[in-house]
């Protein structure tokens, strides 16, 4: 054997294991087997970047780095080291260090000369995927254009082909297309990289990918495939050649790139109606249909091209005005991530002729546009098709509607299909002004046919929520007659047929309740208690007949009537909202959560209802219970953003909790019944809870920043170009996203106020905060200081620069969206309580429909506007604390400015949607903006007392020539508003409280949360914030006045006032927060003091009622909430406590 | 995805196509049907696609999934789309539980080499394609 033989042999021998141990986790051994190997072979790359990984595996992230940093010096070559190199950075957020390291690589392999072609080529790959990692699309294009020259015609040594190369530069192009885009629409320049730096119109990079993918189909004459093809089609919709587009579909290309007839079908029918020949669309949808007539996307846009007056107009402007102009939505189209839709012109004019004879025949006011033959050739068309779905799925033959099975497979496209055509005519007619009743009444019926055919599918309400929301009061009361009527029929032959028949009768019956509630019927609304609780009642008994018929079914499967539940505890809600005062209202919230905890004994899983009792958790200041309803659902990933933002920082936002964070999935068992132990830590101690909804939220966000590169890079390696765009696409949203700006904002102001900062992560200044740091003006400037590093001023989010990814769907009736940020959500509810807990007619809802949150109808603008303005306030406030305090850096934006913007934001004109309804109780809470406002009063205030103080110091320093002229006025009137306006409204939450605990004694005592709220709020923020600004402004007076005592021998007249001024406050402010934390402690023993059996007074009191029966899952839920309530109170306490220490 | 009458995610069907030779294949990687949207053939019209897309555009020998030994819903549901279990890999859901890799033939495994089941379990790590 060779001695080099050798050589490579016990080199395997050492290095082998050290992968074995990394494989298994063995971070330790791993190290310790490199420790070795490194004493052998002491240069080693490979050995020495298996050792970083071991090192950044075990949670040394610096160590690792300093080792990769070491290796990267010397340039390595070798793929694997540079690969595990990659993978440490990666890591730690070190985009450009790989990119630099792979750039070094390639440069040393094509230094070396031909005989390390190959290699250079496969580092230049690497190089390529380095810049797609850190959005550089114009390295990325260079990259492209480098390696497609030096690959020839065959498989270069990457395995990518040269024509693939080419359609990374056809790509990169585009998206420094979409990027110019993206920057004139905003009017903010691109990041870095991602445009050319001689600026190029976006149209003539359009232009130039096109002839470049042209010039290929030219000389090919062929596609590389379904994902090149489609890229072309969008870059020509992009640009408005639209017929050019469908000349490529139907010619030869299209037919050897799209395999599938039936998808070049649909994409040649879409191309036809946004070209505007609908005719030929409807011709080419209907032959599709016939082969597939469940496709609900394709009778949506049949019914759309023959009909194209009831289409819902989309208005776009143009450089004449305003023009109707029909663009289909379809998934084959406008794929590229915003591209196309960038662009004008979008799709097509509507056919004059057709649109504006409809319109002349009707006198002008507009008919929907079609003719009664129009409507007649549609409705012949769907029954045709619904035909279709019933002979396919009762012949023998395989067709569109057999099963596997030999069942019938359920196709109720066509079906519902109809109930659209009604619905389109009477809309028509009603537009033309000509009675409605009759085209009403078939809207009616249409949906009472859908109910017959399809009232046991769990899907029914959901298919005809759209159409039973557009019916008027009389159609509705028609409607709920017959389902009624039906319902009725359905329960008889529940009781005589077998199990699978009773259940079907039920989910009839369930379906007929969700339509009912959907119609505002039973009207609840003015009716007072008793009807909503009767109405609560028969959704429960109605419940209680699906237990039996369901025992052996799985928890986490739907239950027959899972939806019942849910509607009770609105309907109890509703009464809720009815009730005079907050105080009485609670009593039904109570037994609403009741309601719904009986329920999740037996169906765990089910979501609407973990979402409303999480919500009435939030509201009843129990965080932990809501968190553990809301972890139940086991939220991950992308739902971090789309569902956990909105039900889980509320209340972790608005109330103290010292809870640990509950198990996530099956884990917690009866989650929302155990509440959780007494706090052993200071008011000022971290919230477990609250840190780890932060920094998992925060973890999506920059997990997804620093791993997409990863999955956008296979994605040009395999080819698959529309997935290139759609992730890009993917990623900037996210970056984007209006949760990501609330965390890193939220998180700040937590690390500033030393709460909830001790979970790695969460924010800057992890290391002030440990459970037992003490609260003082020294630690929050510090902390405040290191926060504003992740809230950079120049990144203020702001309504154009945000995406708002909420899944507002899943918010019960009576929790609609506010206009108030996070962590003034549950006491922006309690002050509109009578216009938030409006429980039925979901459907009606503006957020009702998917995406709702970025619709494009006044009230989602309001929406968010209000959002934005709520978070850039919040961005603002760690800015507003470190100034304040007298914390200068880089980082800190100066107060003077700060507070201007937050003045601006609050004056920009309200487009809030108004919340409270007229004849509501009197709003004594104050509202979002009044807090907010509260804050530019706060802040303005400090910002005088600094300007008197620094001048007095600067006379201090012996400057006497300053003079008057330039003397700063008093600071004292500033001051002692802003303190008295926060006095204010903490003694009236105080006092109001007080009067409410009276009132509780009733029902065994639980609160509402308003009040409590705003006390949270002001303990939290403000009077802490108010409380370090005077310690520290006590401090410096005292050192002044010393300092000006020795320096002049006397005492200054303006020093001493604003010293004198300066301590009024602090005992102002000392006595507000003592005479909350009295009145705090007081109640707290009150709740405490009460007897085991307050629960059976609680159930007593609502059963007496009407309410109830209650079973043990009620009794567990509200007894630990009343418990949790007892602990936030306790905390809220020790709050004040600590702001009047902090303030005396 | 297959998007409802009010634009809602009814479902949707997420998989592949990868292999080498006469184990080029589609794969499932996720089928996922929304509970409302349940008891409607829902799951097989998402399979159909993915079958046909397998058979038709990537021209693959076979389709296969992996699903846990304990979910017995849904193995009786692919085993009435016409899979049949292929073999079992121990411990390949984070080593608590086995999987079934369960397959059915396309047109052109017109042998039906593929779908003939394997009698011993593999480990994860033997697997082809991960």
């Amino acid at each position: 054997m060779s001695r080099q033989l050798k050589d490579i042999e016990s080199y395997e021998r050492k290095v082998r294991p050290i992968y074995d141990a990394l494989d298994s986790r063995n971070w330790k051994g791993a190290l310790k087997l490199c420790q070795q190997a490194l004493q052998k072979y002491p240069e080693d790359q490979l050995i020495k970047v298996l050792k970083a990984i071991g090192l950044d595996r075990s949670g040394k992230r610096e160590e690792a780095n300093q080792v990769v940093d070491e290796v990267t010096a010397t340039t390595p070559m070798d793929e694997q080291v540079l690969r595990l190199a990659a993978m440490v950075l990666r890591g730690s957020g070190r985009l450009a260090a790989i990119t630099s390291m792979y750039e070094a690589a390639a440069a040393a392999a094509a230094l070396q000369g031909p005989g390390q072609a190959e290699l250079a080529q496969v580092l230049l790959n690497d190089v390529f995927g380095a810049h797609v990692r850190e959005s550089n699309f114009v390295k990325q294009q260079q990259v492209a254009m480098k390696l497609s020259k030096a690959s020839g015609l065959a498989v270069g040594a990457a395995g990518v082909s040269s024509e693939r190369y080419s359609w990374w530069m056809v790509l990169s192009l585009l998206l420094q297309a979409r990027a110019a885009l993206r920057a004139r629409a905003s009017g903010r320049p691109a990041p870095p990289g991602q445009v050319p730096a001689v600026a190029l119109e976006p149209e003539k990079m359009l232009a130039l990918a096109e002839g470049m993918m042209s010039r290929q189909a030219s000389k090919d004459k062929k596609l590389e495939g379904y994902d090149a093809f489609m890229v072309y089609v969008d870059v020509l919709l992009a640009q408005g050649k639209i017929a050019e587009a469908l000349a490529l579909v139907t010619g030869p290309l299209g037919e050897s790139c799209i395999r599938l007839p039936a998808e070049r079908l649909q994409l040649r029918a879409v191309l036809a109606a946004l070209s505007g020949d609908l005719q030929a669309g409807a011709e080419a949808l209907a032959e599709g249909l016939r082969l597939n007539p469940d496709d609900w996307g394709a009778l949506l846009l049949l019914l759309d091209c023959l009909l194209p007056g009831t289409v819902q107009m989309q208005m776009a402007a143009t450089s004449t005005g305003t023009m109707q102009v029909f663009t289909p939505q379809h998934p084959l189209i406008l794929i590229s991530g915003g591209l196309a839709e960038q662009l004008p012109p979008r799709g097509a004019p509507l056919p004059a002729g057709k649109w504006l004879a409809g319109r002349a025949a009707t006198g002008g006011s507009g008919n929907g546009g079609a003719t009664a033959d129009a409507f007649q050739r549609a409705e012949g068309l769907l029954k045709e098709l619904q035909a279709l779905c019933v002979q396919t799925s009762t012949s023998p033959a395989s067709g569109p509607g057999q099963g596997g099975d030999g069942k019938p497979m359920i196709m109720r496209g066509p079906d519902l299909a109809l109930v659209e055509l009604a619905l389109r005519r009477h809309r028509g007619a009603a537009a033309t002004a000509s009675a409605g009743s009759d085209t009403e009444a078939a809207v009616v019926d249409a949906v009472l046919d859908y109910f017959h055919k399809y009232g046991d599918l769990v899907s029914c309400a959901v298919d005809l929520r759209t159409y039973v929301a557009a019916l008027g009061p009389g159609a509705s009361e028609r409607l709920a007659a017959g389902l009624a009527e039906a319902a009725d029929v359905a329960a008889g032959a529940a009781a005589a047929g077998d199990k699978r028949e009773a259940l079907k009768a039920l989910r009839r019956q369930v379906c007929a309740a969700q339509l009912r509630d959907e119609l505002g019927l039973p009207r609840l609304e003015g009716c007072g208690p008793e009807a909503a609780l009767q109405a609560a009642q028969q959704f429960t008994t109605l419940y209680a007949t699906a237990r039996p018929l369901q025992e052996d079914l799985d928890s986490r499967e739907r239950g027959a009537a899972d939806e019942l539940p849910a509607l009770a505890a609105a309907a109890l809600v509703s009464a809720a909202g009815a009730a005079p005062s907050d105080v009485e209202a609670v009593p039904y919230m109570l037994a609403a959560y009741g309601t719904l905890a009986d329920a999740l004994r037996d169906r765990p899983y089910g979501a609407a209802m973990r979402i409303a009792a999480a919500e009435l958790a939030a509201l009843l200041a129990a965080p932990a219970a809501a968190a553990a309803h809301v972890y139940k659902l086991d939220v991950k990933h992308v739902q971090m953003d789309t569902l956990a933002s909105h039900l889980l920082l509320p209340p972790l936002l608005t109330w103290p909790s010292s809870a640990p964070p509950p198990p996530a999935g099956p884990a917690a068992q009866n989650p929302g019944e155990a509440a959780p132990a007494a706090s052993t830590s200071g008011s000022g101690g971290p919230s477990p809870l609250l840190a780890k909804a932060l920094s998992d939220t925060r973890a999506l966000f920059e997990d997804h920043g620093r791993d997409a590169g990863e999955t956008l890079f296979t994605a040009y390696s395999h080819g698959m170009y529309t997935k290139v765009l759609e992730f890009t696409a993917f990623r900037e949203r996210l970056a984007d996203a209006h949760t990501f700006s609330l965390v890193r904002a939220e998180g700040a102001i937590a690390d500033c106020l030393l709460r909830g900062a001790a979970a790695p992560g969460s924010g800057g200044a992890g290391a002030a905060a440990t459970s037992d740091a003490a609260l003082s003006a020294d630690a929050i400037r510090a902390a405040a200081l290191a926060a504003v590093k992740s809230v950079k001023a120049t990144d203020v989010p702001s309504k154009d620069s945000l995406r708002f990814n909420w899944d507002l769907t899943t918010r019960p009736t009576w929790s609609p969206p506010c206009a108030a940020g996070p962590s003034l959500q549950p006491l922006q509810w309690w002050s509109s309580r009578p216009a938030c807990a409006r429980a039925q007619g979901y459907g009606r809802r503006w957020w009702s429909a998917p995406s709702s949150a970025e619709a494009a109808v006044p009230e989602a603008e309001a929406w968010r506007a209000a959002q934005a303005a709520a978070a850039a306030h919040r961005w603002l406030l760690p800015h507003c604390i470190a100034g304040a305090l007298g914390a200068t850096g880089p980082e800190v934006l100066e107060l003077r400015e700060t507070v201007g913007r937050l003045q601006a934001l609050l004056d920009a004109p309200s487009t809030s949607v108004p919340a409270s309804s007229p004849g509501s109780a009197p709003v004594t809470l104050c509202d979002e903006r009044a807090l907010r406002r509260l804050d530019v009063q706060l802040y303005q205030a400090a910002l005088a007392v600094q300007e008197e103080l620094s001048q007095a110091a600067g006379t201090t320093n012996g400057s006497d020539d300053a003079g008057p002229e330039v003397s700063a006025p008093s600071s004292g009137p500033a001051l002692s508003e802003a303190v008295g306006a926060i006095h204010r409204a903490a003694a009236a939450a105080t006092s109001r409280l007080s009067t409410e605990a009276a009132a509780a004694e009733a029902w065994g005592g639980l609160l509402p949360g308003g009040n409590l709220a705003q006390l949270a709020h002001l303990l939290r923020e403000p009077m802490t914030i108010l409380a370090a600004c005077l310690q520290t402004w006590q401090a410096t007076s005292r050192a002044l006045q010393k300092k000006r005592g020795k320096a002049a021998g006397g005492q200054d007249a303006r020093l001493h006032k604003l010293a004198a001024d300066v301590a009024a406050a602090a005992e102002e402010l000392g006595a507000a927060a003592r005479s909350c934390g009295d009145a705090l402690s007081s109640l707290k023993a009150t709740a405490a003091g009460r007897a085991a059996s307050a629960n059976e007074a609680l159930l007593g009191y609502l059963q007496e009622r009407g309410a109830g029966p209650f079973g043990d899952g009620a009794r567990a839920a509200l007894a630990a909430l009343a418990r949790e309530q007892e602990l936030t109170l306790a905390a809220l306490a020790q709050a004040a406590t600590a702001v009047a220490k902090l303030a005396l | 995805m297959a998007e409802g009458p009010g634009k809602q995610a009814m479902g949707y069907i997420l998989g592949k196509a990868e292999g080498e030779g006469e184990l080029w294949h589609g794969h499932v990687t996720a089928v996922t049907v929304g509970p409302d949207f349940r008891r409607q053939s829902l799951a097989q019209k998402l399979m159909d696609i993915l079958e046909e897309i397998s058979d038709k555009v990537h021209n693959c020998y076979f389709v296969d999934l992996f699903v846990r030994k304990s979910n017995s819903v849904a193995i009786n549901m692919y085993a009435k789309f016409g899979y049949i279990v292929y073999r079992t890999v121990t411990g390949y859901y984070s080593g608590d539980e086995d999987a079934y890799d369960m397959r059915k033939a396309l047109r052109r495994d017109a042998a039906r080499k593929s779908v003939v089941p394997l009698k011993k379990a593999i480990r994860p790590e033997d697997l082809e394609w991960e």
